[in-house]
């Protein structure tokens, strides 16, 4: 029963770090943790080692509010209070990426003042356009790849890798199924369960998490079945933004209680996450940065090829929506530039959107509660 | 004596009608190149923009504009147009006055920068400019060259960084030879990279005069007076202004002449410069006797890794060296060792509201200036142009706390 399995998911989205700390004394082998975004997860698999994206907790940032101030996002707030609190002392390693300036800023204010002591930063490249992005990138990788022995991995060889693509590609495959099944089906599933398949994704190992996708599927399959398909009455929207930050259950509940269906998203902890598979001929290494240079738009990346509005106008097509909610998750400055200029592109394409800024601490839903509603009224009329 | 009750005036830099006469000269700069066709590029301030004018293209400088306008204190009203235009209220308030500006045509000071050709965007200041950058191409519809410079926290910089920020230098020289048909040239790039060596070591030399006590300008002079190494770096005027106001500090050096009269407490600066207070901070510090003869800001010049001898390289290499591109234990030691040069009582953090990759790390820099030198730390928040962010009493009240603590030990 989906049912069942769901529930899987969701306990290790609760408790993100249960199963990385349990396979930690089993195997014997480090766990590392990753900050958002896009540190490619490959290389550390292949290391044998298990990579776990460090996601905002729900727990207060007291500590962290000690060494940094106001206007900085609650992604780099929470994790800083984990790393000062000691919740992630059984990591044997952190990475951090330039994803953002904040991120890149607090890495360092991580090496004074968290646990675990291990830091590596992976330069991955902010333009993916240009002919020297590609080469920075391998370069990076192997030395991630180098970093990984510094805590007790093996030496990441073409072949290790080779596997560790085969593991992730399926991975992304059985995702990208689940994708398929929702936008054929949105209201088989609700939001919340969804993203808690990719948020426990980011915490266990991949090879798990795909056998337990491959029950999944079909008890959906034949959910579906029994039930009949499409979204009925629904109001179909689309879900993107919230950069780094897994979308509050609460609101996403919300968007499902006032009338809409969700058909697709572009979240970090959503299609972001398991977009493209890795290339499996060729040198492993470049395989994995082509993947990553190839990104769908990210305010993250400085990429002219893709537009991020003509990609979310596309998104919303294909998966036939009525609207495209926006979050964005307050202080999140790459993202606020982008904002404009989607709603210019959303315009002149006439999809209909409403933006909502999101806070950790969740904040009154009230005055959201309202703007969605009007808004799902509006474009289900 | 009551500190408070200590009234001064600080001399005035003949400089100044220089420093006003040199803008002129950049802004008719600007004009003529708008007139004859020459290819014009907006510029992030730490950006290799000597490649682009050894190149022919003239580098023009909208954040220059912006911190004008924070001077003037002008700023606010662009500040809030930006953000009626959709732009969130906390992104940094130089992009916000520069696209109120963009998008009006107005500009606050009456000084609109010249629509650009072309727009090179060096990402080791911030990623914010990327983001403004690509806001600006948008409205433009003008080719971009947005340069990666990795984070360089170790203290001897990654070669495959060195390396990446090189091959784009590169790129940079076939794009700009693509879109605008222009030669690149190395012995003119050398040539443009000497004079800007040229200057950067009579920055150099003008600040190692601050070491003498009393200090003949402080940091609020210097602010004002780097704008040429930002605007006209490169060229033999901008190595001839230096000269000519190290000539009138040594000279002030000579005659015991003091920024601060009856200086007697020693200041290091650190984050951006607070534009829209300089005159008041100046005050409001000199009252206890207190120069700033030391500062971050005005330090972000001294690119020493220029060499004419490997232009590509050197410019690669001051591009990823930018202080705040760097570790916290890298920063933290380049305040230390300035502490130690210019005999610095007291550390002011400027815990800029527009500037996170300068002002997060704040709280621990203070503690390991404090551990690796006993000297104290003031942090205060604020902005460099949006007025809506300063908060006087409480800025004024915590300097008057610091200071009088400062004057007492």
């Amino acid at each position: 029963m989906s049912a069942e399995i769901l529930a899987r998911f969701a306990a290790v989205a609760a408790e993100p770090y249960e199963m990385a700390r349990t396979w930690r004394r089993e195997q014997q082998r480090p766990v590392f943790g990753c900050l958002p975004m896009h540190i490619p997860e490959e290389v550390i698999h292949a290391s044998g080692a298990l990579p776990v994206v460090v996601l905002a907790s729900d727990e207060g940032t007291a500590l962290a509010d000690t060494r940094l101030q106001v206007i900085v996002c609650s992604v780099v707030r929470s994790a800083l209070n984990m790393g000062m609190s000691g919740e992630l002392d059984f990591l044997d390693g952190v990475a951090f990426a330039d994803t953002c300036d904040s991120l890149q800023a607090i890495s360092e204010v991580w090496r004074q003042n968290c646990r675990p002591r291990f830091v590596h930063f992976v330069g991955l490249p902010l333009q993916l356009h240009q002919p020297s992005a590609a080469p920075f990138l391998r370069r990076q990788l192997a030395k991630l790849g180098e970093a990984m022995q510094a805590i007790g991995g093996t030496p990441v060889t073409a072949d290790a890798l080779r596997q560790s693509i085969a593991v992730y590609n399926e991975n992304r495959s059985l995702m990208q199924l689940l994708y398929q099944l929702r936008r054929n089906n949105p209201a088989l599933l609700r939001t919340a369960d969804v993203l808690n398949v990719t948020v426990a994704g980011m915490t266990m190992p991949k090879e798990l998490h795909s056998a337990w996708l491959r029950e999944l599927l079909p008890a959906l399959e034949a959910q579906t079945a029994q039930q009949g398909a499409g979204s009925g009455q629904h109001v179909r929207v689309v879900l993107s933004g919230s950069l780094c930050d897994n979308p509050d259950a609460d609101l996403v509940g919300l968007v499902e209680e006032l009338g809409a269906v969700v058909v697709d998203d572009d979240l970090y902890t959503g299609g972001k996450y398991f977009a493209t598979e890795v290339a499996t001929d060729g040198d492993p290494l470049d395989a994995i940065a082509a993947r990553h240079l190839n990104m769908p738009p990210c305010p993250s990346k400085h990429d002219p090829r893709r537009d991020l509005g003509d990609y979310l106008i596309g998104l919303s097509r294909a998966a036939a929506a009525d609207g495209i909610i926006v979050l964005q998750v307050k202080f999140c400055e790459p993202h606020a530039f982008d904002c404009p200029h989607l709603r210019e592109k959303f315009d002149a394409a006439g999809l209909p959107y409403l933006f909502i800024e999101t806070e950790q601490e969740g904040g009154s839903l009230g005055q959201i509660r309202t703007r969605l509603q009007a808004f799902i009224e509006t474009i289900g009329g | 004596m009551d500190s408070k009750a200590m009234a001064f005036e600080s001399p005035r830099l003949k400089a100044s009608a220089m420093l006003r006469e040199h803008v002129q000269w950049v802004n008719r700069l600007s004009a003529d190149a708008k007139m004859s066709g020459q290819p014009i590029a907006w510029c992030t301030a730490i950006s290799p923009n000597e490649l682009l004018r050894a190149m022919g293209v003239l580098p023009v400088f909208p954040e220059a504009h912006a911190a004008s306008c924070g001077v003037r204190k002008a700023g606010g009203p662009a500040c809030e147009a930006a953000e009626a235009a959709g732009y969130s209220t906390d992104i940094c308030s130089y992009v916000k006055v520069d696209i109120a500006t963009m998008l009006t045509g107005v500009s606050p000071i009456g000084q609109v920068p010249v629509d650009p050709d072309l727009l090179l965007c060096g990402n080791n200041q911030c990623s914010t400019v990327t983001k403004w950058y690509e806001v600006t191409a948008r409205h433009f519809e003008v080719p971009t060259f947005i340069l990666d410079v990795p984070f360089a926290p170790g203290a001897e910089h990654d070669l495959s960084a060195v390396d990446y920020v090189k091959q784009q230098l590169e790129e940079l020289i076939a794009f700009v030879e693509t879109h605008f048909g222009l030669r690149y040239d190395e012995a003119k790039l050398a040539e443009t990279i000497r004079l800007s060596k040229r200057a950067v070591d009579l920055w150099q030399e003008i600040l190692d005069l601050c070491r003498h006590r009393p200090s003949p300008v402080n940091t609020f002079d210097l602010w004002l007076h780097m704008t040429p190494m930002t605007l006209s770096r490169g060229t033999q005027q901008c190595v001839d202004y230096y000269e000519a106001l190290k000539a009138e500090i040594a000279e002030r050096v000579q005659n015991g002449v003091a920024a601060i009269p009856g200086e007697r407490i020693r200041l290091l600066w650190d984050d951006i410069g607070m534009w829209q207070r300089m005159r008041e901070l100046s005050q409001r510090f000199g009252r206890y006797g207190a120069s700033f003869v030391t500062s971050t800001y005005t330090d972000i010049w001294l690119m020493h890794e220029l060499d004419p001898a490997q232009p590509l390289e050197g410019l690669a290499r001051a591009a990823l060296s930018l202080h705040f591109n760097r570790s916290l234990d890298y920063r933290a030691d380049y305040i230390v060792q300035r502490i130690k040069k210019y005999a610095v009582d007291g550390v002011v953090i400027h815990s800029c509201r527009s500037c996170k990759p300068w002002f997060i790390g704040s709280y621990d820099l203070k503690d390991m200036i404090a551990a690796q030198t006993g000297v104290p730390t003031l942090i205060f928040d604020g902005d460099q142009i949006d007025p809506r962010f300063v908060s006087d009493d409480q800025m004024y009240g915590r300097i008057d706390a610091f200071m009088e603590t400062l004057v007492k030990s």
